[in-house]
């Protein structure tokens, strides 16, 4: 039964993942470097809507809006100002910044919020029992939202034209340059799309735990790990990765202590770079 | 005063230390190290263990603190740096929280988050005073002998070589030299630099526990190595010395500006040093001293 239990947790706390890993693939896959900031725009995305419904008195739905407004709005700064002109430069030059903007960024929002813990004081409901499993509506509720904004990146990438052109210059920037797309518009539009998945993210973590300025840092690894098993670059790849992690992290901890978590994404990512680093559908060239 | 410029002279003299490992390793040859904190833990713990719990001299726990820390980036080379850079990041990223999570754990071993207590010092039966400058003696004849050998392997064709690797790595390979090797070579002795650096702290500060080690000391040092010039061994002891000015001068900045709180203040610390970090690779990427551009 606690298998059961933890697996169900597992699928929720893997679908948040995976919308994280998602955003960071994106970066990876487009802007070409592991984006180190990723796990603080969720802790952006999570004050964002605290404040939103706690200052601004604005109903849950509009809350949520403004938290993913004010992750892409901080985030896409960033991009103009930071990221945009290094993208001439060796890959480490803007890896080595998103650190620093990571730091600049969590320590306004202790700045700003103090190192205080917050809720959303969302709606208690009670617990559902299914057969002995405890689920929680709410829970419930967190997960269709994730999959709902996986399914709306999916059909963006398939059928939309911005899609296409995002996958061309994933797949060749060069080549799509040259056949006459726009790369800085894709990259603005796939910065906008990262962010708002890493907002979104943010605020569902944040329901379900506790709003705290190290939210997304704490996190940041395990959707390095989600991001590497799919293969790093591959949208798919980080939904698929997001989802293994998430579940097999929920049923680790039944036989290690929860402080070792972060240890079991560095095992994952350990074995997985060193059996398959391009994951399970990852693309080859991406890795070296 | 003496007392308080010697403690801080060794602390700068044990990030000159971490600083100089991670020139070898980005300066020199171009990899990503995001875990140096592992690698300072690593020594710092077995230094400290070696000496208290099984009553090794000093010297011989420094020894050893220098060969585990080096022999612990081993795997971690052989895992990712046949890869692109960015993945060395983050796996040492990784390596340096799951060192601390062994920390915190291993109460058996390392007293979790109470940490080691009273490790002794070298010098330490010298009368105050004269003993921090005896330790500060040590620390920078450390340093510099760190100094002189990364100096010297940055000459030899052993650092030649790491230089045309982080040039071009296609080009060097074709030149015959064996890429992974030299990398993981450059990585081992980096982080052994950190190991010693390590061992000096946890001698001098007498106590360890998990929280010193947090990825913030990593931050500060590739701070420290942006700032003064990445490959220019004077530029990072440069850049070492001006961020721990920054670092100590902002403490008194709480008497000029009496009505922020601390939280807020050590907050706006880090943010200045994120801020820097990325002004810095924007606009100067070469840092102080830097030779040229990275």
């Amino acid at each position: 039964m606690h298998v059961l239990q933890a697996l169900a947790n597992g699928i929720i706390e893997g679908s948040i993942l995976a919308l994280a890993a998602l955003g960071l693939t994106l970066v990876f896959g487009i802007a070409r470097f592991p984006n180190a900031a990723h796990g603080d725009y969720l802790t952006v995305g999570a004050y964002g809507t605290f404040f939103g419904l706690h200052f601004l008195g604005l109903p849950l739905t509009l809350a949520v809006v403004c938290g993913i407004l004010v992750t892409a709005l901080v985030g896409v700064l960033f991009y103009i100002f930071v990221f945009k002109k290094l993208a001439g430069r060796h890959s480490a030059v803007s890896l080595i910044a998103s650190v620093g903007i990571a730091l600049f960024v969590r320590h306004a929002v202790i700045f700003i919020a103090g190192t205080d813990q917050y809720t959303y004081h969302l709606p208690i409901l009670r617990a559902w029992r299914v057969g002995g499993l405890k689920i929680l509506p709410m829970d419930l509720a967190y997960f269709s939202v994730s999959v709902a904004a996986i399914a709306a990146v999916h059909l963006l990438l398939r059928y939309t034209d911005i899609g296409r052109r995002m996958r061309a210059v994933s797949d060749s920037p060069q080549l799509a340059r040259v056949s006459g797309i726009r790369v800085g518009r894709v990259h603005l539009a796939m910065w906008m799309i990262s962010l708002s998945l890493a907002g979104l993210a943010g605020i569902l973590l944040a329901s379900r735990t506790v709003v705290s300025p190290y939210l997304g840092w704490d996190i940041l690894l395990p959707a390095f790990a989600a991001a590497i098993l799919g293969g790093f670059g591959s949208p798919y790849g980080a939904i698929l990765g997001g989802a293994v992690i998430g579940i097999s992290q929920e049923l680790a901890v039944l036989f290690i202590s929860e402080t070792y978590k972060v240890a079991f994404s560095f095992v994952i990512i350990a074995v997985v770079l060193l059996v398959r680093p391009w994951g399970i559908i990852g693309r080859k060239e991406l890795v070296r | 005063m003496t007392a308080y410029l010697a403690a801080m002279l060794i602390l700068a003299g044990i990030y000159c230390l971490l600083a100089l490992g991670l020139n070898l390793q980005w300066g020199y040859t171009g990899l990503i190290n995001f875990g140096h904190v592992g690698f300072f833990a690593i020594g710092a713990y077995t230094s400290a263990l070696l000496t208290t719990q099984l009553a090794w001299p000093i010297p011989a726990g420094f020894l050893a603190a220098l060969i585990l820390a080096g022999a612990s980036a081993y795997p971690l080379g052989l895992v990712s740096i046949r890869l692109r850079t960015d993945y060395l990041a983050i796996v040492t990223l990784g390596f340096s929280e799951v060192v601390r999570a062994v920390l915190v754990n291993e109460r058996w071993l390392t007293k979790g988050t109470q940490g080691l207590s009273y490790i002794p010092r070298p010098f330490g039966q010298l009368p105050t005073g004269l003993s921090e400058i005896a330790y500060l003696a040590l620390v920078l004849g450390v340093s510099g002998a760190a100094f002189w050998m990364v100096r010297r392997l940055g000459r030899s064709p052993f650092g030649r070589t790491l230089e045309a690797i982080r040039e071009n790595e296609e080009a060097a390979q074709s030149l015959g030299k064996y890429v992974a090797s030299f990398k993981i070579r450059s990585f081992v002795i980096g982080a052994a630099i950190a190991g010693a650096a390590g061992a000096l702290y946890a001698h001098y500060i007498n106590y360890v526990v998990p929280e010193q080690f947090l990825p913030l000391v990593t931050f500060y040092v590739w701070m420290a190595v942006i700032l003064g010039g990445s490959g220019s061994n004077r530029g990072v002891i440069l850049g070492t010395l001006v961020l721990m000015l920054f670092l100590e001068g902002s403490r008194f900045a709480k008497d000029f500006i009496p009505f922020v709180s601390d939280v807020k203040l050590a907050a706006l610390r880090f943010m200045a040093v994120g801020l820097g970090l990325i002004l810095v690779l924007l606009y100067r990427p070469q840092g102080i001293l830097g030779r040229k551009d990275i």
